[in-house]
């Protein structure tokens, strides 16, 4: 069928990151053109090459500087908190990370609508946020009394309540600090740890998703969405659909890359570093559901107010098979 | 025609008054930004040295940045301290001088205009959605916004006073001296007198 | 569009409408003109970020450092006792001058504070024991200098913010260069002296006895620089916090040293936000301009033209820095810094430069700025505080030390390690 020509001016997510060049470009400037036949074209640029801040995209987008934008929706979670609730600490399977991102997904959308005017057409992980240490850990337990840098509210909150320090250091002093013994652990993405050059102030790798999965939202302004013709609506949303498969498959797999590069498996970006792994174990696992049972998500929830925590226990919290409330 | 013969006493008064809110906006600025240094100091021994958690020292720091710089914008206005670039209109006669400091003063007053818009779009966004920051002290960003975009509002009310005046100067009491003391840039050998007052101000309580 | 907005920033300027405003106005006309989407509705959030960025409050609590020891007389006591430790090489009490720059260089962000206190202490001095006052009032004017490249450096922190390059790896890279460029300028006056004696005033020697007692005038400041820096050095304190540590230091040492007084701590207040104002307003416009500039293309479509020129990235490097020798004799050196940066970064970084080095080098350029005729505000302090004779010796005097500076400016192209050591350094 024919589409509606339009051209679209998107702004993706960080350009340092594989999400953007490996996903957001290809799929914005090749598949979506091909498959419409040319009817779509895109103008894409990511939000630090236009030296604006992460957590400024959907504003950028409500105001009509942007059509489409993408960015952490932890960003963004000061201007409205129950986007945080997607985005939970210690969620190790990429399967499941993705049914708790489905289920969350009406909320969402309610979400963006409300806050930005605007119509969500995507949920994909940025990356696992995983632990480089400079000490010895076995698992979570060990939380205890670290200096753990880590970004997010849940996070830190999540740290603080496994008996840590959330401590706020800026990317690029992490290696440095480390190094000092300022802080003893570290969360970031594995790739980005391993190409920032962590491995070399770290002994210890433990890809516990600690900071979550940092889910990124792709929103189009109401206004935009509202003026395509229905065959270019369900065009763009059955791309949409292909596209999230692809970047929550190919999150599986970059686990493992990152797990490989930073303790000396086969790394496709440079010469492994020869981390001690940290197995993940069931109890861990266990440990981690509980901790955002008992103090995350109650805390989140002061934040978030009652309907959304209730909305949150009857989605997300029927995949968990847990509920939370506020103390 | 009285009215209008009196219009440039009136504004001088009123300029002085503003010049006065505009110097104690600036030690208070000055004033946040030493008590800034003091609270980030105190949270880097608390974090370094004991361990504690940040409590949001630098965030505060950073509001204080935002609010004492909007406020400190028309003490630099009436005190001619934001850069021009008078090399070539320092040359020029008076009359086009004058034209030239009209353009500056308008440019000025178009990007503080345009400023205050933009904040005020963002203060009612901010309100509206609740933003509060990402950090502990979860601060509702429209208290600092509003004093911020106060600040930028008092500036943009300078500029305006400092086109009547100028144009007062000109129109009114016809003369140029007059719209240069008040609309024109500074010249170098005022940029240096300043700057070497401060050298001596600091030397002069040594006995050599 | 490359073109338009060229013209539109040089007619701004010319027409000597404030920086921040042409900025701002050089943005907005970019947006009427090649953007389908209104980037002026990105204005307040843009205003917002850059008001509040963490990072920039380390420039008032810089300027608030070099504000407090300037006040607070300890500046009289370090040239005294460098008079006594160095004034028996050839060049004499011009030794001062430069070891005393290079003190406060090494606590306080500004070079024309500095040029200011050193000439209010040295020429009443010169003019006594004889020295030829040209190459005297020179070694001034380019003493004051340093103060922009050895750490802490306001002009850095601002290069470092829009060149988003990281502040602590540029504040370690200054160094090297800051100290040899200090060496250089000495190895100068002693060299020049020993041909012409009479360009220095007699020699002098001190007593070691004297020299030792007066050692612990210098105590204060190397503690405060040794601290600044060896905290962002360790990864303990970033630079803000460093900042803010220095200035309690600094307001301990003011009352150790008795200069702590209500009115010394209202001017001290008063001269921060004033050169604080006047750095943050046009930093706010160079921001948005930036986002505009990125946003329309034209960083890109620059970079482009780079290209299809076909010029090697030696041959690009050398004519960025014959533009910034040239616009430095004519424009004032922090509009020079704040305007072009936006412009040059693209294409330093797309020629596979390394932006920390980029930042020592263009520093440096900055710092011929500040002594180069008609516009090199150095050259009119040390004037003024002379008050007498003409312009043009100064400009004379301070002939060597420009060739100094072109020297570490060639030795910066073939070494790029005398940078890059210090922060490869520190990340191990
Ligand atoms: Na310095
Ligand atoms: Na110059």
């Amino acid at each position: 069928q024919d589409l509606m020509e339009r051209e679209f001016s998107v702004v993706g997510s960080w350009s340092t990151s594989s999400l953007y060049p490996d996903h957001e470009v290809p799929f914005w400037t090749k598949t979506l053109p091909e498959a419409s036949n040319g009817a779509i074209t895109v103008n894409i640029k990511a939000f630090d090459e236009l030296g604006l801040s992460g957590g400024a995209v959907y504003e950028m987008v409500q105001q009509g500087v942007y059509d489409v934008g993408a960015t952490v929706m932890d960003y963004v979670a000061g201007d409205d908190p129950r986007l945080e609730g997607v985005d939970l600490s210690g969620i190790a399977d990429p399967v499941l990370a993705r049914e708790i991102a489905d289920a969350y997904r009406p909320q969402l959308a309610a979400v963006f609508d409300e806050t930005f005017g605007g119509k969500l057409l995507a949920v994909v992980p940025f990356t696992s946020q995983v632990v480089f240490c400079n000490t010895p850990i076995k698992g979570l337990e060990d939380f205890d009394g670290k200096r753990i840098r880590g970004s997010g509210r849940m996070t830190i909150d999540f740290i603080e309540a496994l008996g840590g320090t959330g401590v706020d250091v800026s990317f690029n002093e992490v290696t440095i600090a480390m190094e000092r013994g300022v802080i003893d652990c570290g969360i970031t993405g594995s790739l980005s740890g391993y190409l920032a050059g962590w491995p070399e102030a770290a002994t210890h790798f433990y890809p516990l998703p600690a900071g979550g999965w940092d889910p990124v939202g792709i929103v189009m302004r109401n206004d935009v969405w509202e003026g395509l013709d229905e065959a270019t609506q369900t065009f763009l949303m059955d791309e949409f659909a292909k596209f999230e498969d692809s970047v929550w498959t190919d999150a599986s797999k970059s686990t493992e890359v990152g797990i490989a590069c930073n303790t000396g498996g086969d790394c496709p970006y440079g010469d492994a570093a020869d981390l001690t792994l940290v197995q993940i174990t069931d109890a861990d696992l266990k440990t981690a559901l509980a901790t955002l049972k008992d103090d995350v998500l109650p805390l989140w929830a002061e934040r978030c107010g009652e309907a959304c925590i209730e909305n949150w226990n009857s989605t997300v919290g029927k995949v968990l098979d847990i509920s939370a409330a506020a103390k | 025609m009285d009215r209008l013969t009196s219009l440039p006493r009136s504004l001088d008064i009123v300029i002085s008054s503003a010049d006065k809110i505009a110097r104690v906006a600036l030690l208070m600025g000055g004033a946040l930004m030493l008590l800034s240094a003091f609270m980030i100091g105190m949270d880097v021994v608390l974090r370094r040295v004991f361990g504690v958690s940040t409590w949001g020292a630098g965030e505060l720091s950073y509001y204080a940045l935002a609010v004492s710089t909007s406020w400190a914008f028309s003490y630099a206005m009436l005190t001619k301290t934001h850069i021009r670039i008078a090399i070539l209109t320092e040359r020029l006669t008076p009359p086009v001088r004058a034209a030239c400091d009209i353009i500056a003063l308008l440019a000025m007053g178009w990007f503080s205009t345009t400023a205050c818009w933009a904040i005020w779009g963002l203060l009612e966004r901010t309100w509206g959605r609740g933003t509060t920051s990402l950090t502990a002290l979860a601060t509702p960003i429209w208290i600092p916004q509003a004093l911020w975009l106060a600040g930028f509002a008092f500036f943009t009310l300078i500029i305006a006073l400092l086109v009547l005046r100028v144009l007062a100067a000109l129109f009114i009491e016809r003369s140029y001296a007059i719209a240069t003391l008040h609309g024109g840039a500074p010249t170098t050998a005022q940029e240096t007198e300043s700057a070497i007052a401060e050298g001596r101000a600091s030397v002069h309580k040594d006995t050599l | 569009m490359l073109g338009v907005s060229i013209v539109v920033l040089l007619a701004l300027l010319a027409l000597s409408v404030p920086v921040a405003a042409a900025l701002f106005i050089l943005g907005v006309t970019l947006d009427w003109g090649y953007s389908p989407a209104p980037l002026i509705n990105a204005l307040g959030s843009q205003l917002w970020s850059t008001s509040t960025s963490f990072i920039l409050v380390a420039i008032p609590l810089f300027i608030m450092i070099g504000e407090i020891l300037q006040r607070s007389g300890i500046a009289a006591k370090v040239y005294d006792a460098l008079d006594a430790w160095l004034s028996w090489m050839p060049g004499g009490l011009m030794h001062a001058n430069i070891g005393t720059a290079t003190f406060f260089s090494a606590t306080s962000g500004s070079s024309v504070a500095t040029a200011a206190t050193v000439a209010t202490i040295g020429m009443p001095q010169a003019r006594r024991l004889g020295y030829d006052e040209r190459f005297f009032a020179g070694s001034i004017a380019a003493g004051g200098t340093l103060g922009i490249l050895i750490p802490p450096s306001i002009n850095l922190i601002v290069y470092g913010f829009l060149a988003r390059t990281s502040i602590p790896q540029l504040f370690l890279a200054g160094i090297v260069p800051g100290v040899l460029m200090a060496l250089l300028f000495m190895i100068i006056i002693a060299a020049l002296c020993a041909w012409k004696p009479h360009w220095g005033g007699g020699r002098r020697s001190a007593t070691m006895s004297e020299r030792l007692s007066k050692l612990r005038h210098l105590g204060p400041i190397l503690l405060l620089f040794a601290f600044i820096i060896g905290s962002i050095y360790a990864g303990w304190a970033t630079p803000t916090e460093a900042a803010a540590i220095g200035v309690i230091a600094a307001l301990v040492m003011a009352w150790a040293a008795g200069g702590l007084s209500w009115r010394m701590i209202f001017e001290t207040l008063e001269g921060t936000m004033r050169t604080t104002v006047m750095i943050m307003l046009i930093l706010i416009a160079a921001n948005f301009l930036n986002f505009v500039l990125a946003s329309v293309g034209l960083t890109d479509r620059l970079l482009e033209v780079i290209t299809e020129l076909d010029l090697g990235p030696m041959q690009t490097l050398m004519l960025l820095i014959a533009f910034y020798i040239v616009l430095g004799f004519f424009v004032e050196t922090l509009s020079l810094m704040i305007v072009t940066i936006p412009i040059v970064i693209p294409i330093v970084s797309g020629l596979g430069f390394d932006l920390v080095w980029f930042g020592i080098l263009l520093i440096v350029l900055i710092e011929m700025a500040l002594i180069t005729p008609p516009i090199g505000l150095n050259l009119y302090v040390v004037q003024g505080v002379r008050d007498r004779g003409s312009l043009n010796e100064v400009i004379v005097g301070v002939i060597p030390f420009a060739v100094a500076m072109l020297l570490m400016i060639v030795a910066l192209l073939l070494f790029p390690g005398l940078a890059l050591f210090l922060p490869g350094f520190a990340e191990g």
